[in-house]
């Protein structure tokens, strides 16, 4: 078997001065690997686990402080969708620009171009300047261009989270199609733990720069949530270091319960009403918006408690905040989920933090009528009525 | 890449400038590319377009005409002052627009650079080239007036592609040198204007080298030659016009080249660790 990436003792030290001294940063340290033609493999861990720092070694873009690479074959990266486009130049122009920045010979962009071109829906704007572009059309015209290339090594990073849910999931088939069908060997690295599950036979768990696992995709993906949530039930959420967003605001607590007339909260009950109570701190005073994206247990979207959908936008002053939303019937069937939670101010990131709220739903009777599924399976129940006619 | 060639190697060396080299001949499509945006973005959105490229010269010209030739009555016998004044311009806007383009493009492209591998100075060669058109297009105009005035030679026609690369490559060492000592030291980027200002004043564009004799002596002019490009637009002159080559000349393009050697070597060395610290 050939190894097209053979990775070897590979570290990579940051360090930089700093009032009182000089400070130091492991991003990466004691990395050894060979991935074998044909393989897709996909790196998770944390923010700051060296993930990004990895896939920007392979690509050159920095260089590691220790160790080698050997990389047999052209390799590619899409660490971003659309870098290199320019917004004075034509869809066309900015199609073999990209391309060729990419890697890719003149001949074959003319080949493929209709392809990519049809594969974005773009055709009755080649000829416009792509500054005029709507940002989803921006997205697909520049994922398309990235998912045609041929190069034997592919290294992504992920680019998959662009456009809208039916354009993920094309994307998502193409990225099949291109690692499964044509044998090339890819290196993928994602915070969508689905996609990695879905796209990836093997994955490294990367902790503090470190290979901490490496095996089966579905068997590293679970020992991973199951770590991941073991961490969160542990640290509260105003302690949680890892949140991403601008700082502006973040979020002090989170909770979930069941509320029946009349009678003390309790847990969450398929079928009950049930309050999400938020506390949120902000810097600065403008629109608040919460969205807590309901997480199935295999770590899939579920769906969404949204203040900007129901279009109750807050404008508050700088200071602590709580917040109340109202689940007239909850619909979870039975089960364990999480929320992941996204506070934005004046439109902007300014906290996202995965895994904020573990809870887990008791049975219930949706339907008020003393039925029960009874199938451990974890989804939504929706208002239905059967008619005969 | 064909399976069983040399592999890449990645280590804490970064890559080593050979391979580069190989990477740069080996993409044309790149630079091609490149040069493609370059040029369309340059005009885009004018009015005029390229006649922009025409026009720039004639424009810096009449400035020149009345400062210089109508208040100061500076004496270029036995050439016309508008056509000695424009031959200088179309060497100086040439590298001009070379040392500013290029010494802002790594930051310019600093998106691009955090994310795709390419070798670097690519950036920086293609805002050369693109500015190669300029000075065919100046040099088309030049040789149409001083043809049609009866002041140029044939003879030395053939050197001016001579006179274009080492113009091109003192600019692009300038240029380059400034974009990679600008990812330390971004306040070169505010400096570079007035640089630029000074060189044109210390250059034979709107007066001849027989200037800086009203302040220094005879010896000490070959010092104004260690400019890059005062040598280079007074053997332009005298290859189109056919007078004397001047003493001394061969000191620019000699400094040029050294320029080149330097920068391209310091910009190599701050080339692999770019995307840590732009």
């Amino acid at each position: 078997m050939s190894y097209p990436i053979e990775i070897k003792n590979l570290s990579k030290y940051y360090q930089w001065r700093e009032k009182g001294g000089t400070r130091h940063f492991t991003a990466l340290e004691g990395i050894d690997l060979k991935i074998p033609e044909g393989e897709v493999m996909g790196f998770i861990g944390g923010n700051g686990a060296g993930k990004s720092t990895l896939l920007k070694i392979l690509a050159r873009i920095t260089p590691p402080s220790g160790g080698e690479v050997k990389l047999h074959g052209t390799a590619s990266a899409l660490l971003e969708v659309g870098t290199g486009f320019h917004p004075e130049l034509s869809g066309r122009e900015n199609v073999f620009l990209n391309g060729a920045i990419l890697g890719m010979q003149r001949r074959e962009i003319r080949q493929r171009f209709d392809q990519i071109v049809a594969f974005a829906g773009v055709e009755p704007f080649l000829e416009v300047p792509v500054k005029r572009y709507s940002s989803g059309m921006f997205v697909r015209l520049a994922f398309s261009v990235a998912a045609h290339l041929r190069s034997p090594i592919l290294l992504i990073d992920e680019v998959l989270a662009v456009g809208d849910v039916e354009f993920q999931q094309r994307c998502l088939e193409r990225m099949r199609e291109a690692t499964r069908e044509e044998g090339r060997t890819v290196v993928f690295v994602s915070h969508q733990l689905h996609h990695v599950r879905e796209l990836c036979q093997r994955v490294g768990h990367l902790e503090a720069g470190r290979l901490q696992k490496l095996g089966e995709a579905h068997e590293i993906v679970d020992h991973y949530l199951e770590k991941y949530t073991q961490k969160a039930r542990q640290v509260r959420l105003d302690q949680r270091q890892d949140r991403r967003g601008n700082g502006q605001g973040h979020f002090i607590a989170l909770d979930l319960e069941g509320k029946k007339k009349e009678a003390l909260p309790g847990p969450p009950r398929t079928g009950q009403p049930a309050l999400l109570k938020a506390q949120v701190l902000t810097q600065q005073e403008g629109t608040i918006d919460l969205q807590l994206n309901l997480i199935h247990p295999s770590g899939h979207f579920l769906t969404t408690l949204n203040s900007r959908l129901t279009g109750q936008t807050f404008t508050r002053a700088a200071g602590r905040h709580a917040f109340t939303c109202e689940i007239p019937q909850l619909p979870l069937m039975p089960g364990t989920y999480h929320l992941r939670a996204h506070l934005f101010l004046d439109g902007q990131a300014a906290d996202i933090v995965e895994h904020a709220l573990e809870f887990t739903v008791e049975e219930g009777d949706y339907y008020h009528n003393g039925q029960y599924f009874r199938k451990n399976l974890q989804g939504l129940f929706i208002p239905q009525n059967w008619q005969s006619l | 890449m064909a399976a069983g060639s040399r592999p890449t190697i990645i280590n804490a060396r970064g890559t080593p400038w050979q391979q580069h080299w190989r990477e740069i001949t080996q993409r044309p499509e790149l630079l091609r590319a490149l040069l493609r945006r370059d040029f369309k973005v340059r005009y885009a959105q004018t009015r005029l377009g390229t006649l922009w490229a025409l026009l720039q010269p004639l424009l810096t010209l009449g400035v020149l005409y009345v400062v210089f030739s109508e208040v100061l009555r500076v004496n270029t016998d036995p050439l016309p002052y508008p056509l000695f004044a424009l031959s200088g311009i179309v060497v100086w806007n040439y590298f001009n627009y070379v040392v500013s383009q290029s010494a802002s493009a790594l930051i310019h492209a600093q998106n691009v650079i955090r994310k795709i591998y390419f070798p670097r100075v690519m950036l920086g060669l293609s805002k050369a080239l693109v500015g190669s058109i300029d000075f065919i297009i100046g040099t088309a105009l030049l040789l149409a007036w001083g043809l049609a005035s009866g002041q140029v030679q044939g003879q030395g026609l053939l050197l001016i592609p001579l006179v274009w690369a080492a113009t091109g490559l003192a600019g692009l060492g300038l240029g380059l040198g400034i974009s990679a000592l600008s990812i330390r030291y971004r306040d070169l980027q505010q400096i570079l204007p007035f640089l630029l200002q000074l060189l044109f004043f210390l250059s034979p564009v709107a007066y001849g080298m027989d200037f800086f004799l009203r302040f220094v002596g005879k010896e000490q002019l070959a010092l104004f030659y260690l400019n890059p490009v005062s040598g280079l637009i007074e053997l332009w002159r005298s290859l189109l016009f056919g007078q004397g080559i001047p003493a001394w000349w061969w000191l620019s393009p000699l400094a040029g080249l050294l320029l080149l050697f330097l920068a391209l070597a310091y910009f190599h060395r701050t080339e692999k660790k770019l995307a840590d610290l732009i």
